[in-house]
C-alpha cells in the first residue's frame, strides 16, 4: 500500500511534516471543575477534570504527600464507524495507565496532598492518534482546572511508513502497521509499537516533538486566550 | 492551506458502513510545465508547448503505446493513476516508472488535493463519472493556466467524456487520431482494440458482422457479483489454469473450502490465468468426472505433453484425485464440485509471448490484417490481432497484449507490442522462456555499473587495517564447486587444533562489501532476486565483474569474505561459533570431481588432501546426525548437458552425478546456514529473512502413498523422520527402484520459501526437509539477493553496519520476502524450460530408445518417466480420437491398466521401452513423442 | 467564544448588542494585560529579593507559572492568582457548605474542596466538656443536607480543615436555596452578607463560591438564646414564607446563576444590591441599574431563560457604563 505518493503527498493530502487541523475548546463540562475538547482533525476527545478534592477510596492512596491522580479512559460507542461494544479490554486499561501517569509526572501533585484529582476522557470520534488527543485534552482541562503544573504536557505521534517519517498518522495511516511513537513533550516517550532502530527512532522522535510544539503553541494560545476572557469578565 | 472534508461510504464484508475521512486542499501543487510563470519549475517536466492530459482508460489500454518515445509531453493525473492502480496494479507500475523516468516527459499532477481541481463527489454521480469530471475539470485549469503559453489536448477514448469535454471548450481527441496527427504510421500496430464501449477505430473494417453467435454467457455486473457473493451463491477466487490442459481450471475457493474445478472454455467463460472470478457451482448432475472430460468441445487438439519430471509439487501437473472414484463403483458422484465463471472480478492480462497461427499472406499485403496469436504458455487462449507487417511476423516470436474479449468472439483481441525473434532459433526460444518467466535479462544500466569498484580491484590497505575485518590470508583455504564454475562464493578450510578438535571455516564472499543498500545496483539485485542457469548461459543477478571477479572467492587472489568458523570435536559437535568478516586467500579452487578423486587417491597425503578427508569425515557424522534428526533425502532426477562450444547446440545428455564431495561441501553450507540463522534471529526477532520449508499434508502425499500401496509398500508419513526412515527401507528388485520413490516423494512436497520471521510463529519457522527448526541462506550471495540480505542482518548483529531502513518497514520486508520467493521459483522455471528446449533440440535428430518407469496410470495410457533424460511424458495406448478406450480398462486399487482381454497389463512403477522422437504436427510447434516398443 | 455557552434565544438585535457589549468589556479589561497561562515566563526583576508565591515555579533562573491566571505582585511577593479552580481555604473565610456526614464529635461539611469537619460548639462562656449526651444530641443540631454557614478557623495537619460557627451570624441556613458559582467570582471583602431589605432577603456569598439565597433573619443577641427563645425560635420556623419573598428569593437565585454563566463578578453586584438599601445612596445611575436587577426578577416571569436574557442584557449594556460611574462615585466620597 502506497501511504506517500512519490509525489511526497499522503492519501489526505498532506505532506509528510504536516499536522493535522487542530480545534480545542475549553469548559465544556459544566459540572467538572476543569474541561475541554481537543480535534485533531477527525479525532475529538472531551475531557473533564475533577478535583482537587477528597480522596474517595483511601486504599488507592500510595503516598500521603502528594496528590493521587486518577484516570478513565473510554472510547464512545459512535466513535468508529462500526459501533463498539463498551468494554474494559487491556487497550484502555493502558491506555488510561499511560495518560494517567502522563498526567501525574506534570502535575504538581506535591502542592496537594490528601486530594485526589479525577481526570476522565472519551473519544468522541477516532481517527487515529486518540492517545495524543487524550493527553492534548487532558492537559487543557488541567489548566481549566487551574491545577498547578510543571509544563503543558502535549502530545503528537509520528510513524515510519514507505520509509518515511510521517507526523499525526490518521487512522488509516495508523494502521498500516508500521512503526509509530506516540512521543509526550516534557515527560519522556510513553510508548513504541514496532520496533525502530535508534537513527531511524531519531528522526521520527523529532518529527513528533515539532508537532508536540506546535501544539503546544496552539494550547498556550487557547489558554490564554480563555485566561483574558475570564479575567476580563471578572474585573469588569 | 486551505482545507475541507470529503464524506463517503464504502462497504466492507457486505455492510454499509460510513467512512469519512479528510481531504486538504493545497495551493503548493505546480503545473510542471517550464514555460508557466506562476508555479515554481524547480520539479517541472513538460518542455513542449504540446501538452496532452490522459484519460484513465487510455493509460489502462495504450500503456504499450505510452511507453514508446514518440509519445512525450504527457501530465498524468493523480486520479488516473488511483484508478489505473485499482484496475490494473502492473499497468500502474509501468506508468509509474514512466513518470519517474527522466529520459520521459511525464509529469504527476497530483489533482485531488489541488484547491482549484479537487472536485466533490455530486449525488448519484457515479465514481466513473467524477473521475471524468475531475479529469476535464484538470485540464480546463491546464488550459487556463497555462493561458497561451501551451496547447493542452485531452486523450479520451471514452466517447461520452470527449463530448463532454467538447462542450465545456476543451480540445479532446482519440488516442486513434492523436497517433494518426503524429504520423508515425508503424505506431499504429500499438494501439490497443478498442472495446464495444469505446469509440470503435474508424477504419477498423467491421470484420465481426453483428449476426455472429454469442459465444459467451455474459459476465454478471459487479453490483450482482458482490451480493451473489455476499449471498453465497457466488464463490471468489483465482483462476489457475492447468499448465497441462488449458481447458481444465481451478479455482481456489475459500467460500467452499475446496477447489473448484472449471471445465472447458465456455465454462471458464473468458476467464484468464490468475484473474480473481466469481464462480457459480454448477449442478451436482453436471459434476462430471474428469475422465469423461474429452477436450471435445474445441477442435484444437491440446494434450500432455512430453515434459521434464517436475521436481516438486508446486510445477508437477494437477494430481487428478482418482481415489473417489473407485472403479467399481461407477454410479457415484463425484466429489469434486465443478462450477462456472459468472464474472471476471480483477483481469490479470499482462503481455505474452508466442508466434502467429499460419496463415495465408491476404492478397494486398500492406493494409491492415487480422492474424491469431498462439501464445507459448498453453494456458493462454489464443488471440486476435490487427497487424500492418503480417509478412515480417509470421516466422516470429511476437510479444502481444490483451485488450478485450467480447461476447461474440471466441478469442480474446490483443494487439502486437514488440518481436523477439525468429521462430526455432535457440537464442529466440531462450528469450520467450526468459521473458515467459519473467526474469530481467537486460544489460546492466550505468546506474548500476557506476556502483561498482574500480578495476583491477584488489585488497586495499585499509581493508586489511579495519579492525572489523580479520586477516586470515595463513589459513589453507580452499573452494569446491563443479566445474567451470566462476562464480565460486564459498571456500573452506579445516586445521586440526592441538587439543585435538578440528577449526572449520565457511568463508562466504563478502558481497556486501561491495553491495551498499540503496544503491541502484542494490535495487537492481533486489528486483533480480537470483541469478538464472539456463542449459547456455547465466543472467546475473550482480554484474560480471562482481560475479566472477571481485567477489568471486578465486585460487591465488586475495578476496573479502565474511566467516563463520566452528571449532568442532572430532565427533562433529559444534563446540564454538564465530562470525567474522574476514580476508582469504583461497589456495585451490576444486571442482567436486577433484575433490573427490584427491579423497579417494590414498597415495596422495597433501595438507589440502588431508583437510579434505577430515572434513569429510565430520561431514558425514554430520550428515547422519541430520538424518538420524529426520532429514530427507530426496531425490530429484537432474540432467546435466554436455554442450557444443562451437554451435552450442547439447551434444549429450545424462544424469548429474552427485558425490561424497557434493555432499561434503552441502553439509558445511547447511551447518553454516543454520549457525547464521540462529545469529540473527537471535539478534532480530521480528525482521529476520528465514528459509521454511512446510510440512506437506497427508492430502499431498496421497499420491505417492497411492503409488506405494499399489506396490504393496507402505509409507509411513506421520513425521519427517518417519518418512525418511520408511523411504531408506523401500528397497525394490533394481538400484534405480529407491530412487525412484524418493523422486516421486520430492514431487508430493511444495517447495521451501522465504519468509520474515515477524509474519510468523516460531513453530512454522521449521525446515521440514532439513528437519532443522531454523535456516536461512547464506553461502550463496552472489547469486541469491536473500543471501545478500542475510549478510547485511548478520553483519548488524555483529555491529559491523547499522541495519538498513528496510527492515524497520515489516511490510517492505514481507514485499521482499514474496518478490525472492517469486523470482527464486521463476528462475527454476527458466531453468526447466531451458533444459526442456535443449532436451527438444537434443532429440530432434537423434530419436532415441530408452528404458522408462510408468509412474501414473491415465485412462488411455499411462504417463512415463525416463530417468536417463529426466523427462516424463504420455504413452498412448489407444489412438487418440478413439474416444471411449474400449480396450483397457483402469485398475485403480492396483495402479494398473489392464487390456479387456487381459492380455496384457502395465502397472506403476513398472519398467517399459519407449521410443522418444520429435515430431511437428503443427507448424513451429515441434514437441516429443513417447511411443511404447 | 470560549466560554460555556447559555441557551439564551437572542433575537438579532440582541445579539448584535450583547457581542458589542463582550467586545467593549474587552476593552476595558485591564488586568488582563497580565495574565499568563502555563508555563510562561512571569518578567521578574532579579535584583530585588522576591517571594515566590502560589503558581509560580522557578525553573533555571526563570520563574514560570504553574497555572493559568493574572500575576499578582505584593510587594516582593509574586504570585499567580487563579481563575477557574477549586477553592483553597484561608482561615477566617466565610464558606457556606453542606452537611454530609455526621461523625463522633463533628459534622463533614462539603465545601467543593478538601475535606473539612466542623466540631461540636462548644459554649465558650461555659467551658463545659462535652459530654456524651451532647454526642447524642448531634443530630438536633445538623443533620446530613443541611446548609450551614462557617468560617474557616484551622487546618488539621492532614490537610482537612476545621469550620467553625462561634457568632450567631453563622449556623444552620433555611428557607432559601444554596446556589454554586465558581470560587473565583467571589473576591474576598469585608462583608459576606447582605440584606436586601426591600426584598426581605439575606445573601450569603461563601467565599467557596457556595451562595446561600435565603429569608431574611434577624440575628438576635447571642444572650437573649435561651431556651425559651428556640422554642420560639422553632415557632417562628414552622412559620410560613410569604409567597413573594419565595419569589424573589427564586429570581436572586436566577440572577446570580446567570452573572456565573457569564462569569461576571458577583461580589459588585450585590455589595452593591444590598448597599444600595444601606447607604442610602442616591446615585441615579445606580438606582436604575438595582431597579433594572431587581425589576428584571420581578418581572411575573419564572422562565430561567428569559431572565438570562433580560438580565445579561441589561448587565452587558450596563456594565459599560455602569460600574465605572458607581466607583468613581465611590472614590469621589
Amino acid at each position: 500500500m502506497e501511504y506517500v505518493s512519490p509525489e511526497g503527498l499522503r492519501l489526505d493530502g498532506r505532506r509528510f511534516n504536516e499536522m493535522r487541523q487542530i480545534v480545542a475548546e475549553i469548559g465544556v463540562v459544566s459540572k467538572a471543575d476543569g474541561s475541554a475538547v481537543f480535534e485533531m482533525g477527525n479525532t475529538k476527545v472531551i475531557a473533564a477534570v475533577y478535583g482537587p478534592r477528597e480522596i474517595q477510596n483511601k486504599s488507592q492512596q500510595l503516598k500521603h504527600d502528594r496528590a493521587l491522580v486518577l484516570c478513565e479512559y473510554s472510547m464512545a460507542q459512535f466513535s468508529t464507524g462500526d459501533r463498539r461494544r463498551q468494554k474494559q479490554d487491556r487497550r484502555t486499561t493502558e491506555l488510561s495507565l499511560v495518560i494517567r501517569q502522563t498526567m501525574e509526572a506534570c502535575i504538581l501533585t506535591e502542592l496537594m496532598p490528601h486530594s485526589q484529582i479525577d481526570i476522565f476522557l472519551q473519544v468522541l470520534q477516532a481517527d487515529g492518534g486518540t492517545r495524543s488527543a487524550c493527553i492534548n485534552a487532558a492537559t487543557l482541562a488541567l489548566a481549566d482546572a487551574g491545577i498547578p503544573m510543571r509544563d503543558l504536557a502535549v502530545s503528537c505521534s509520528a510513524g515510519y511508513l514507505n520509509s518515511t517519517p510521517l507526523l499525526d498518522l490518521n487512522y488509516v495511516e495508523d494502521s498500516a502497521g508500521g512503526a509509530d511513537v506516540t512521543v509526550g513533550i516534557l515527560p519522556k516517550t510513553d510508548k513504541m509499537d514496532a520496533k525502530l532502530p535508534m537513527e531511524t527512532f531519531e528522526t521520527v522522535f523529532a518529527l513528533a516533538s515539532e508537532g508536540c510544539k506546535a501544539i503546544a503553541e496552539r494550547i498556550r494560545e487557547v489558554l490564554e486566550e480563555n485566561t483574558k476572557q475570564l479575567e476580563y469578565r471578572r474585573a469588569a | 492551506m486551505l482545507q475541507s472534508k470529503v464524506f463517503n461510504k464504502k462497504t466492507r464484508g457486505g455492510r454499509i458502513q460510513k467512512q469519512v475521512r479528510e481531504v486538504y486542499l493545497r495551493d503548493d501543487i505546480y503545473c510542471g510545465a517550464f514555460a508557466c510563470k506562476s508555479c515554481d519549475t524547480s520539479a517541472a517536466r513538460l518542455s513542449s508547448p504540446k501538452i496532452i492530459v490522459l484519460d484513465t482508460n487510455v493509460v489502462l489500454h495504450q500503456i504499450d503505446l505510452l511507453e514508446n518515445q514518440a509519445i512525450d509531453n504527457v501530465v498524468v493525473l493523480s486520479v488516473v493513476l488511483d484508478e489505473v492502480k485499482n484496475r490494473n496494479r502492473s499497468v500502474y507500475n509501468r506508468i509509474r516508472a514512466l513518470c519517474s523516468n527522466p529520459a520521459k516527459q511525464f509529469y504527476v499532477f497530483s489533482n485531488h488535493v489541488h484547491k482549484d481541481t479537487y472536485v466533490q463527489a455530486m449525488e448519484r454521480e457515479s465514481a466513473n463519472d467524477h473521475n471524468d469530471r475531475a479529469i476535464r475539470v484538470a485540464t480546463l485549469w491546464y488550459q487556463k493556466h497555462l493561458g497561451g503559453t501551451s496547447q493542452v489536448l485531452l486523450v479520451t477514448n471514452d466517447r461520452e467524456n470527449k463530448r463532454k469535454a467538447t462542450e465545456e471548450g476543451i480540445s479532446a481527441e482519440t488516442i486513434e487520431a492523436y497517433v494518426k496527427s503524429i504520423g508515425q504510421p508503424d505506431l499504429l500496430d500499438l494501439l490497443a482494440q478498442p472495446t464495444a464501449e469505446d469509440i470503435t477505430m474508424e477504419d477498423a473494417d467491421d470484420s465481426r458482422p453483428s449476426k455472429r453467435k454469442l459465444v459467451y454467457l455474459e459476465h454478471k455486473p459487479m453490483s450482482e457479483i458482490t451480493a451473489g457473493l455476499h449471498r453465497g451463491i457466488y464463490h471468489q477466487g483465482k483462476l489457475r489454469v492447468n499448465r497441462f490442459n488449458p481447458f481444465e481450471a481451478y479455482v481456489g475457493s475459500e467460500s467452499i473450502g475446496e477447489e473448484i474445478i472449471i471445465y472447458g472454455r465456455s465454462n471458464m467463460n473468458r476467464a484468464f490465468d490468475g484473474d480473481i472470478v466469481a464462480i457459480e457451482l454448477l449442478p451436482r448432475d453436471q459434476w462430471q468426472e474428469e475422465k469423461a472430460l474429452s477436450i471435445a468441445e474445441e477442435d484444437e487438439d491440446e494434450d500432455d505433453t512430453v515434459h521434464l519430471a517436475p521436481n516438486s509439487a508446486d510445477d508437477a501437473p494437477r494430481i487428478s484425485s482418482l481415489a473417489q472414484e473407485t472403479s467399481g463403483d461407477k454410479n457415484a458422484v463425484p466429489a469434486r464440485p465443478s462450477g462456472r465463471v459468472v464474472g471476471v472480478i480483477r483481469r490479470n492480462w499482462h503481455s505474452y509471448c508466442g508466434s502467429l497461427e499460419p496463415m495465408s499472406l491476404p492478397a494486398g499485403s500492406g493494409g491492415t490484417a487480422h492474424a491469431l496469436f498462439v501464445s507459448k504458455d498453453r494456458r493462454i487462449p489464443k488471440i486476435r490481432i490487427n497487424t500492418r507487417q503480417l509478412q515480417n511476423l509470421l516466422n516470429m516470436r511476437i510479444v502481444v497484449a490483451v485488450d478485450s474479449w467480447d461476447r461474440q468472439s471466441r478469442y480474446p483481441s490483443g494487439h502486437y507490442v514488440r518481436p523477439i525473434g525468429k521462430i526455432g532459433d535457440r537464442e529466440t526460444e531462450t528469450e520467450v522462456v526468459l521473458i515467459e518467466n519473467d526474469v530481467d535479462y537486460s544489460p546492466f544500466s550505468s546506474q548500476v555499473l557506476a556502483c561498482l569498484p574500480p578495476l583491477p580491484w584488489s585488497v586495499s590497505s585499509e581493508d586489511v587495517s579495519n579492525p572489523v575485518r580479520q586477516d586470515l590470508r595463513h589459513l589453507l583455504v580452499f573452494s569446491v564447486d563443479p566445474p567451470g564454475c566462476k562464480d565460486i562464493d564459498d571456500a573452506l578450510h579445516c586445521t586440526s587444533l592441538p587439543n585435538g578438535n578440528f577449526e572449520v571455516g565457511v568463508h562466504i564472499a563478502d558481497v556486501t562489501n561491495f553491495v551498499h543498500p540503496g544503491t541502484p545496483l542494490d535495487d537492481e539485485a533486489s528486483k533480480r532476486g537470483t541469478s538464472v542457469y539456463l542449459v547456455d548461459r547465466r543472467i546475473d543477478m550482480l554484474p560480471k565483474p562482481l560475479t566472477e571477479d571481485i567477489c568471486s572467492l578465486r585460487a591465488d587472489v586475495e578476496r573479502l569474505a565474511f566467516s563463520v568458523i566452528w571449532e568442532m570435536s572430532p565427533e562433529a559437535e559444534i563446540i564454538s561459533t564465530r562470525f567474522t568478516k574476514s580476508i582469504i586467500k583461497s589456495s585451490a579452487a576444486l571442482s567436486y570431481v577433484e575433490a573427490q578423486a584427491r579423497m579417494d587417491d590414498s597415495r596422495l597425503t597433501d595438507t589440502v588432501t588431508t583437510d579434505l578427508r577430515n572434513m569429510n569425515t565430520l561431514a558425514k557424522i554430520m550428515r547422519q546426525r541430520r538424518i538420524d534428526r529426520g532429514a530427507l533425502t530426496l531425490a530429484s532426477a537432474e540432467v546435466k548437458f554436455q554442450i557444443d562450444t562451437e554451435t552450442h547446440d547439447p551434444l549429450d545428455i545424462g544424469m548429474y552425478q552427485i558425490r561424497e564431495a557434493n555432499q561434503m561441501v552441502e553439509e558445511f553450507m547447511l551447518a553454516a546456514n543454520v549457525s547464521v540463522a540462529e545469529q540473527i534471529l537471535n539478534q532480530f526477532s521480528s525482521c529476520s529473512l528465514l528459509r521454511r520449508h512446510p510440512t506437506p499434508t497427508r492430502e499431498m502425499l496421497e499420491p505417492l502413498l497411492r503409488t506405494a500401496a499399489a506396490i504393496g509398500l507402505t509409507l509411513d508419513v506421520s513425521s519427517s523422520k518417519a518418512l525418511a526412515d520408511s523411504l531408506d527401507r523401500a528397497v525394490g528388485e533394481d538400484p534405480y527402484f529407491n530412487k525412484l520413490i524418493r523422486i516421486l516423494a520430492t514431487r508430493c512436497m511444495t517447495q521451501a520459501v522465504y519468509f520474515c520471521s515477524g509474519d510468523l510463529t516460531p513453530p512454522e519457522y521449521h525446515h521440514y526437509g532439513l528437519a532443522a527448526p531454523l535456516y536461512t541462506h547464506f553461502t550463496s550471495p552472489i547469486r541469491r539477493y536473500a543471501d545478500v540480505f542475510v549478510h547485511r542482518l548478520l553483519a548488524a548483529s555483529l555491529g559491523i553496519y547499522k541495519l538498513p531502513t528496510v527492515f524497520q518497514d515489516r511490510p517492505q520486508l514481507t514485499s521482499v520476502a514474496d518478490n525472492l520467493n517469486y523470482r527464486h521459483r521463476n528462475a527454476q522455471m527458466a531453468s526447466r524450460a531451458s533444459v526442456e528446449l535443449h532436451t527438444l533440440i537434443y532429440f530432434r535428430n537423434r530419436p532415441t530408445d530408452a528404458e522408462a518407469r510408468v509412474v501414473k496410470i491415465r485412462s488411455n495410457g499411462f504417463i512415463v518417466f525416463v530417468p536417463k533424460y529426466g523427462i516424463e511424458g504420455p504413452v498412448y495406448l489407444t489412438a487418440k480420437g478413439e474416444k471411449g478406450a474400449g480396450d483397457w480398462y483402469v485398475d485403480e486399487e492396483k495402479q494398473k491398466i489392464v487390456k479387456m482381454d487381459g492380455s496384457l497389463s502395465y502397472s506403476v512403477l513398472q519398467t517399459v521401452k519407449i521410443h522418444m522422437e520429435v515430431v511437428e504436427p503443427q507448424p513451429n510447434r515441434p514437441k516429443l513423442q513417447l511411443t511404447l516398443l | 467564544m470560549v466560554m460555556r455557552k447559555l441557551e439564551l434565544p437572542l433575537n438579532q438585535t440582541q445579539k448584535v448588542r450583547f457581542e458589542r457589549a463582550m467586545e467593549q468589556l474587552q476593552s476595558l479589561s485591564s488586568t488582563a494585560q497580565n495574565s499568563v497561562s502555563v508555563t510562561d515566563s512571569i518578567a521578574v526583576n532579579h535584583e530585588d529579593a522576591l517571594l515566590k508565591g502560589h503558581g509560580t515555579y522557578e525553573v533555571e533562573g526563570e520563574l514560570l507559572s504553574t497555572v493559568c491566571g493574572v500575576v499578582e505582585r505584593v510587594d516582593k511577593l509574586v504570585y499567580v492568582r487563579t481563575l477557574r479552580a477549586r477553592y483553597k481555604p484561608e482561615v477566617n473565610d466565610i464558606v457556606v457548605g453542606r452537611v454530609i456526614e455526621v461523625a463522633q464529635k463533628r459534622w463533614r461539611v462539603d465545601i467543593h474542596s478538601t475535606l473539612a469537619y466542623m466540631d461540636l460548639p462548644h459554649d465558650d462562656a461555659v467551658q463545659k466538656r462535652k459530654t456524651s449526651e451532647d454526642e447524642l444530641n448531634m443530630r438536633n443540631i445538623f443533620v446530613e443536607d443541611d446548609v450551614v454557614c462557617a468560617e474557616v478557623h484551622d487546618f488539621q495537619r492532614d490537610g482537612s480543615l476545621v469550620l467553625q460557627d462561634k457568632s450567631q451570624k453563622y449556623g444552620k441556613l433555611e428557607k432559601g436555596q444554596l446556589l454554586k458559582v465558581d470560587p473565583y467570582l467571589v473576591k474576598r471583602s469585608y462583608n459576606h452578607f447582605h440584606c436586601i431589605e426591600s426584598l426581605g432577603i439575606d445573601l450569603i456569598l461563601g467565599r467557596n463560591g457556595f451562595i446561600w439565597v435565603g429569608e431574611h433573619f434577624e440575628v438576635r443577641d447571642p444572650m437573649i438564646v435561651d431556651d425559651e427563645n428556640s422554642t420560639e425560635n422553632t415557632g417562628k420556623e414552622q412559620s410560613h414564607t410569604p409567597l413573594e419573598t419565595r419569589r424573589s428569593i427564586i429570581r436572586i437565585g436566577n440572577a446570580i446563576r446567570v452573572l456565573s454563566a457569564y462569569k461576571t463578578c458577583l461580589d459588585q453586584s450585590f455589595t452593591l444590591l444590598s448597599q444600595r438599601t444601606k447607604l442610602k445612596e442616591d446615585v441615579y445611575r445606580t438606582k436604575v441599574l438595582v431597579m433594572l436587577c431587581i425589576r428584571s426578577c420581578r418581572l411575573a416571569c419564572f422562565d430561567l431563560t428569559s431572565i438570562c436574557l433580560l438580565v445579561s442584557k441589561q448587565i452587558a449594556e450596563l456594565s459599560r457604563v455602569f460600574w465605572r460611574t458607581y466607583f468613581f462615585h465611590i472614590s469621589d466620597k
